[in-house]
């Protein structure tokens, strides 16, 4: 493990990489407070122009923008009352009261710091379980990747959003679009309706941009929410400091943060947000004193923003050693990877260790990079957020439609970001959340091959899924997690009925 | 809300039909296994029973919140007029070219649409096209369309 580390330092300590990882994490950090165009969109933006970089390079910026909008998310959460993004949703809660109190500077201080420490928690995690689960993943074929692909996306779906059966109508709507166009092995065309635009398929550039970049625009020029105004926060370094006691008092939160955000981030559907939302609810549980959640406890902000941020670590690790990505993020990741003819997955730590051990020790190195920026740069990113709507709107969607032109210079991939733009807005409006589409589109094909292999093997057979132990537990776990609820829901009836009868 | 979820898995529901009849034009499964036919014609199936479900949930649930379904909000008029520009913006791009495009598109948004003053609309349009052509041409040399400026272009060069 030392070697491998020693050899990772030395593809990310280079100077070119250097450079790729400082543009990823204020990318990241400035994305994270901008309302409006998400890490998934600004990544989808970024795919086409890293085309011209290394593999290596590439995902080091990549990476470096979804670890670094957890940061950049807290900044509006904090000042403002309004995640900058989704994963800091439970930040505001406590961490916008501080500030009315004038403790501001020591919530985002206590944040900064707390996600550094479970980053480096999370990413230790990846160091330790990634290279055992690349070798238990060696023996996995077409049936297990089948039912593995399949239990992801059907947990991401359950776990991801209010309305599962919404979810899973998304998560079936990317699947069929991710068919369109020739079929891989027969050459078939499928879903063309005879347009010559449709024989390659869609990208995936506009289909991102459009539901997560473009959607965006249309939904905060059409009205997005009352903002409070900033809460004025002072912004030098000793007001950004913990106390002492701030310091005991969240010590346990980050600690506890940083696993359960670690592990959750492996599963799928997990991740930053369900992270943030765990811990927070972990803290107040816990707590000796749960009425002061809400009011501006230092526990509530300490605890979430760790959570999430070693949630994204703990994503990376289906991603690198399975080669799967159980959200969004991951996935265009994974894209990258592929646009530059690079497959994670278990074999990535045998044909490619630069690679994936640079990328690995890149994350050390970016979350370092973050606490040196967040500290010092808070005023600088406060300032971003004076830009006002009207500027920011046109250039977002600028982003958007230059960066869908950019895929293959096709002036229709324009078009079809502006079209994915309006049904994501309307997918919005309708409570059906996007994610499951996306994630769907990208592992969809993957998931064909592997379910198409695994029934020729069977000879059509769809008991081969049951026949095999791996397949067989994957495929009951997913089945009980989606089940739990059902049965804890009939069992408060049951005991609600015994109750009364009891009466 | 219940006519959001009627409206939307009615929508679902037609395309899972047309889906569904474009997949029965292929072969399904062959003598090897499943072919590729087979992913479509399951997912049509799966997007139609989904759809209905979300229907029959929706006439089961109690109706919650406005009964009066609005799609747009408050800026309705603002929305309109940016969608119009998005749509325009992809129609134009290759025709018109990109630094001309980009100039109509953000007069029209900011000094039209926003109503802001002229210097601050001329400011952050050039502003945003020397930028954006810098970056974007030069730095990634993304083969920008020239359009009905070509000629121009062609000449300087």
């Amino acid at each position: 493990m030392f070697d491998n580390l020693l050899l990772g330092f030395s593809i990310s300590l280079t100077i070119e990489n250097l450079f790729y990882s400082l543009i990823g994490v204020t990318l990241g950090t400035v994305v994270g407070v901008l309302p409006g165009l998400g890490p998934g969109g600004t990544i989808a933006i970024l795919l086409p122009l890293t085309i011209k970089l290394n593999v290596t390079s590439a995902i080091i910026m990549l990476s470096g923008i979804y670890y670094g909008v957890a940061y950049g998310g807290t900044i509006t959460s904090v000042l403002m009352n309004v995640p900058g993004e989704v994963s800091s949703v439970v930040t505001c809660i406590d961490g916008h009261q501080m500030a009315k109190k004038g403790r501001g500077g020591v919530a985002l201080g206590i944040a900064a710091f707390g996600s550094f420490i479970a980053s480096t928690i999370g990413i230790i995690g990846i160091t330790i379980m990634a290279p055992p689960l690349a070798k238990v993943a060696l023996s996995f074929g077409p049936v297990e990747n089948a039912a593995l692909m399949v239990s992801g996306l059907t947990l991401v779906t359950y776990l991801s959003s209010k309305s599962v059966i919404k979810s899973l109508t998304m998560a079936v709507v990317g699947l069929i679009l991710g068919c369109i166009g020739l079929d891989p092995v027969t050459g078939a065309e499928r879903f063309t309706f005879g347009t010559l635009m449709l024989l390659d398929g869609i990208n995936i550039g506009p289909l991102a941009m459009g539901v997560y970049g473009v959607a965006e625009v249309l939904s905060m020029v059409e009205g997005g929410p009352e903002q409070e105004g900033f809460v004025k926060t002072p912004v030098k370094l000793k007001s950004l400091l913990p106390t002492r006691k701030d310091w005991k008092d969240s010590a346990g939160p980050i600690g506890r943060g940083s696993f359960l955000g670690f592990f959750l981030g492996i599963i799928p559907g997990g991740g930053a947000v369900l992270s943030s939302f765990l811990s927070y609810a972990l803290e107040k549980k816990i707590s000796k004193h749960p009425e002061r959640f809400g009011t501006g406890t230092i526990e509530g902000v300490a605890g979430p923003e760790s959570a999430n941020n070693s949630g994204t670590a703990g994503a990376f690790i289906p991603l690198l050693t399975l080669g799967l990505p159980f959200n969004v993020v991951t996935a265009l990741i994974l894209v990258a990877f592929m646009v530059h003819g690079v497959t994670p997955g278990p074999f990535i730590l045998t044909k490619h260790p630069d690679i994936f051990w640079g990328v690995v020790t890149s994350m050390y190195i970016g979350n370092v990079m973050l606490l040196i920026l967040n500290i010092p740069l808070i005023g600088l990113f406060i300032n971003i957020l004076r830009i006002p709507y009207h500027t920011l709107a046109p250039l977002i969607a600028l982003l958007c439609f230059v960066g869908a032109f950019a895929q293959s210079y096709n002036a229709m991939d324009v078009l079809l970001v502006v079209f994915f733009g309006f049904a994501g807005y309307l997918a919005r409006k309708f409570d059906y959340d996007p994610a499951p589409l996306l994630l769907a589109y990208v592992v969809g094909p993957m998931f064909e091959r592997a379910l198409r292999q695994a029934l020729i093997i069977s000879d059509g057979s769809p008991w081969i899924f049951l026949e095999k132990p791996i397949s067989a537990s994957i495929l009951s776990l997913a089945a009980l997690s989606l089940m739990l609820p059902l049965f804890k829901k009939a069992y408060t009836r049951f005991l609600g009925g015994q109750k009364q009868s009891g009466k | 809300m219940k006519k959001k979820d009627y409206l939307s898995g009615l929508a679902f529901l037609i395309i899972a039909s047309i889906l569904f009849f474009q997949s029965r034009q292929l072969m399904v499964w062959d003598d090897m296994g499943p072919s590729e036919g087979f992913l479509p014609f399951v997912s049509s199936i799966l997007l139609g029973v989904l759809s209905l479900i979300v229907m029959i949930h929706a006439y089961l649930k109690p109706e919650e919140g406005e009964k009066t379904l609005r799609i747009l909000g408050p800026r309705k008029k603002k929305f309109i007029l940016y969608g119009t520009s998005f749509i325009i913006y992809g129609l134009i791009f290759s025709k018109v070219g990109y630094s001309l495009t980009l100039g109509l598109f953000l007069v029209f948004i900011l000094k039209v649409v926003e109503k802001r003053s002229w210097r601050m609309t001329f400011v952050v349009t050039a502003i945003a096209i020397f930028s954006s052509y810098l970056l974007f041409a030069k730095a990634f040399s993304i083969p920008l369309p020239e359009g009905i400026l070509s000629p121009i272009t062609q000449a300087l060069r």
